[in-house]
């Protein structure tokens, strides 16, 4: 008995011990703080080789390192090195570990290093991509994929991706979407594109208005109001087999401003069934139907907490549109933004800390306030600026900008710096970001 | 006891010995080629657009961000009111609308009060309910495409669509 227990005792000690080592080695890595973003992380990110030396006709070579370039340098955490900089030829290069000379990356800054490769088999392309630390020179990660001329962006951020993950120790939002509105003459119709901006698709094909697309917490579905009937309707729409149905409680009613609770079963709205646009929360069939809002004023704009707990949202009912939270069954309502006239279309980050809306200084501009309405901060400065949303890491926020006139969807971080422009062309407004997705 | 307490040490030792050497299985074969193909096409068709009435009557308009009935509105109501009195047979489908300023959602709401009250001031001078439907474009539908103020009054509005 006593020898047993000897083993036992000695087999658990056994076990902690290794464990604890293995971990300390796991935890021997430093990860890039994700905040404050600095760009001072210098990664050199190369051209890829052409490994069958057929004719590179859709550009592989320098797509792939220019889409992981920009995806990196959309986090505002990295120094992407000019390639004018790097000393060797990359089609005449090695791209394995072995056969890389790390020196001559460590010699101009480079603290990681994107190299890989591409054969072409008929319509099929062959993606290798690996990252690797220069000082000491270690390979951190790589992979394969197959793909077509069609889906050379798509790998690109999936690889974009693996080196965040690899270096920063969180999920990339490189494979994201957006929805938004596309205004054409008179029709205003929903559309999706890739989160930079490229691979524009049409979505709503009802030939008239739509607002407020809302992608769903499983990305399966984006919900939008429509006016397709000649009032408007909550329409739900499945994205890959494009079925869609009407999702409106009640016809003849606003059905505007829908927004998913964080599970995806219900759906915040408003409707004006009782007299008054108020606020109301439903399945997504429209039924199970119960009101939370209670005022004469104007209650508009809902959008879920995180936690699934509270509900931010616009009302008039101190006499000028404002932000106001509420529990998820509209009791104790608290009012949170107390500077200006006109605060409106709140999104809850999914971080929980922060409330981004729009607030009219002037034009209008994009401000974040925590939940309990301190830290009040305006982010933007020229142009109006409206609609913003959160991404899925709650990191940077999607707006729509007129400032070179017309209407264009922007991008920044969640400080306001490192503004990017996403569309280019035609009159782009109310986006939403997608959740990030395997 | 002695054979008792080298036991313990030697999974200590062990530990230390292993992780000098950091594990080179790590560095691996990559993971097997992930297939990326494009989205399923779907071919999808706009509908016709749907009739719009030929006749209206005269229109009502609002300061900003306010929907109640002004003196000016006031008489082109009573005036509206007339003429649906003198038709029986019509209906009439009241239209509110919002200048571009504000949030998209904020002014279908607005739009929707404008489109009330209206139809408020109607029901108290007699219309029947059932001849009176609402419909709010919020910012949707400008009258006047343009970004200034002149623009912005002709939108603030309450049209009035007679439909047979």
């Amino acid at each position: 008995m006593k020898i047993l227990f000897k083993i036992m005792v000695s087999l658990f000690v056994y076990f902690f011990v290794f464990a604890a080592t293995g971990l300390a080695q796991d935890s021997g890595r430093t990860y890039i703080p994700i905040w404050p973003p600095k760009a001072v992380y210098p990664i050199a990110v190369v051209e890829f080789k052409n490994l069958d030396g057929k004719p590179d006709i859709n550009n592989i070579s320098k797509q792939m390192a220019e889409i992981i370039s920009n995806d990196l340098d959309f986090t505002g955490l990295f120094k992407i090195l000019e390639p004018a900089s790097f000393l060797e030829n990359p089609q005449r290069s090695g791209i394995t570990e072995q056969d890389i000379d790390f020196q001559s990356w460590s010699v101009i800054g480079a603290q990681s290093l994107v190299k890989g490769g591409f054969s072409q088999k008929g319509s099929e392309i062959i993606i290798e991509a690996r990252l690797f630390d220069v000082n000491p020179p270690s390979f951190r990660v790589g992979r394969r994929y197959i793909g077509t001329k069609e889906t050379i962006r798509k790998i690109a951020h999936k690889f974009s991706n693996q080196i965040y993950t690899a270096l920063t120790g969180e999920a990339g939002i490189f494979e994201t979407q957006l929805a938004f509105v596309k205004q054409e003459k008179r029709q205003k119709e929903v559309y999706t594109m890739d989160y930079d901006g490229y691979n524009e698709r049409r979505f709503s094909y009802h030939g008239t208005i739509t607002l407020s697309p809302r992608w769903s917490p499983d990305g399966n579905w984006i919900a939008f109001t429509s006016y397709k009937g000649g009032s408007p309707n909550l329409m739900i729409k499945d994205l890959i087999t494009r079925k869609e149905y009407i999702a409106s409680p009640y016809r003849q009613d606003l059905n505007i401003s829908p927004d998913w609770s964080p599970d995806g079963s219900e759906i915040a709205l408003t409707l004006k069934k009782d007299g008054n646009p108020e606020i109301y929360v439903m399945d997504r069939q429209g039924k199970a139907v119960r009101r939370l809002t209670n005022d004469r004023g104007i209650d508009v704009s809902p959008s879920w907490s995180p936690d699934g707990q509270k509900i931010a949202f616009v009302s008039n009912r101190a006499g000028t549109p404002q932000i106001y939270t509420m529990d998820r069954y509209g009791g104790n309502v608290q009012r949170i933004t107390f500077e200006g006239k006109y605060n409106s279309e709140p999104d809850w980050s999914p971080r929980g800390d922060k409330l981004v809306y729009s607030s009219q200084v002037g034009n209008f501009q994009i401000c974040t306030i925590n939940p309990d309405g301190t830290e009040n901060i305006q982010l933007t400065w020229e142009g109006s600026n409206e609609s913003p949303k959160w991404s899925p890491d709650g990191l940077h926020i999607v707006f729509t900008s007129t400032r070179i006139g017309g209407k264009n969807l922007y991008a920044m971080l969640a400080n306001g710096t490192n503004v990017k422009q996403l569309t280019k062309a035609g009159t782009n407004y109310s986006p939403s970001w997608s959740p990030s997705l395997p | 006891m002695k054979k008792f307490i080298f036991l313990l040490i030697l999974p200590l030792f062990l530990g230390l010995v292993f992780s000098g050497c950091c594990c080179p299985k790590k560095k691996a074969a990559e993971a097997p080629a992930e297939t990326v193909a494009p989205p399923p096409e779907v071919k999808e068709e706009v509908p016709p657009p749907p009739e719009e009435p030929a006749v209206s009557l005269e229109p009502i308009y609002f300061d900003f961000d306010k929907s109640n009935i002004t003196p000016d509105a006031r008489a082109i109501l009573d005036k509206n009111a007339e003429w649906i009195s003198k038709n029986p047979t019509a209906k009439i489908r009241i239209e509110g609308n919002c200048d571009e300023r504000g949030t998209n959602e904020y002014n279908m709401a607005l739009g929707e009060r404008r489109a009330n009250t209206a139809k408020q001031y109607l029901l108290n001078l007699g219309v029947s309910a059932d001849r009176l439907t609402m419909v709010s474009y919020g910012e949707e539908k400008p009258m006047d495409p343009g970004h200034d103020e002149a623009a912005w009054t002709k939108n603030r509005r309450d049209d009035f669509k007679v439909i047979e």
